[in-house]
């Protein structure tokens, strides 16, 4: 993988990330993108309130980042006090809510901006296989439409799902995270 | 020559069919987008109905004035449960639909507050 790809990201990228310190690897990731461009978060794995906490204590500026978290407490309302910078869907079963936050996103930050999705694999938890495929390959093509950048994330388990290998066949590229640390450092 | 009778028949079978189409059909749509739980009632509304369809194919060809009126009062029943299902998987539905609003609306606000230029506080002039 090209430095600029990590740097800049222009196109979508699948990346693969080893089972071990995962959160290490997509905080390397995401804070080397967020010097050059704006990043809109999509989080199924963690909190929103957990995601800024570990992104904070790496020194990375969270306030240029847009979050759509998919998992704190479903039935969220909002509130005068909630943060400007997230946005809360019910169930990361809502994927038709996903993608129309997503949408939104993309529309009113265009251009210089990445999409994060962290991660398929979770997606896979909560959704069908071939359901969060058509899910990847909407985003995608949105991206592309857009002109914006996608770095969708996945975790590297030897045997990877289904979704995983469909997926990498509508992306730009395929990225190891190993590869994308080594380069950064 | 055909019958009033048999045409009737022949109106309930096709009807029958066609309602079976219908539950295809609709499983077909929930199947595209399995988050509107609402899809389930509208299923089962039409299911309802295809028994509904039945039992008036079984009663047009049946004589015994006793099981007609039974089959009829059992139509009737049919007849409202799956109004009830249509009725509540509607509801369920539209109320989707106003969630999806409500997440763009809300997306929209956020990222408009989001994207506009933060204030800068003013530095206090020191005193000489």
């Amino acid at each position: 993988m090209s430095q600029r790809a990590v740097h800049q990201v222009s196109g979508v990228i699948l990346h693969m990330i080893a089972p071990e310190n995962t959160m290490e690897q997509v905080v390397r990731i995401v804070g080397d993108v967020a010097r050059n461009q704006r990043i809109i978060y999509v989080t199924v794995n963690r909190p929103y309130k957990q995601l800024i906490a570990t992104l904070a204590s790496h020194e990375i500026d969270h306030t240029k980042m847009f979050f759509i978290d998919c998992i704190t407490a479903g039935g969220h309302v909002m509130e005068k006090n909630d943060p400007q910078n997230c946005m809360f869907i019910d169930s990361p079963q809502d994927l038709t809510g996903i993608s129309i936050a997503i949408t939104q996103a993309i529309k009113l930050t265009q251009p210089n901006v990445t999409l994060f999705i962290d991660s398929i694999d979770a997606l896979v938890v909560y959704n069908d296989e071939s359901t969060v495929v058509k899910f990847c390959n909407f985003t995608i093509s949105k991206l592309r439409s857009f002109g914006a950048g996608g770095v969708l994330l996945a975790r590297k388990s030897g045997k990877e799902v289904q979704v995983v290998r469909d997926v990498a066949l509508s992306v730009d590229e395929v990225a190891e995270a190993d590869e994308l640390v080594e380069e950064v450092t | 020559m055909i019958t009033q009778a048999t045409y009737n028949q022949f109106l309930s079978a096709v009807s029958l069919v066609l309602t079976v189409y219908t539950v295809y059909l609709a499983h077909a749509i929930y199947k595209y987008n399995r988050f509107s739980k609402g899809w389930l009632f509208i299923i089962a509304g039409f299911s309802m109905a295809v028994v509904r369809r039945g039992v008036v194919y079984l009663n047009a060809a049946i004589e015994n004035a006793e099981t007609s009126t039974k089959l009829v009062l059992l139509e009737s029943h049919l007849a409202i449960l799956s109004i009830i299902m249509f009725v509540f998987g509607f509801w369920w539905i539209r109320n989707d639909f106003a969630g999806f609003k409500a997440i763009a609306i809300e997306t929209e606000t956020k990222l408009k507050r989001f994207m506009a230029p933060k204030k800068r506080g003013r530095t206090p002039r020191k005193k000489r």
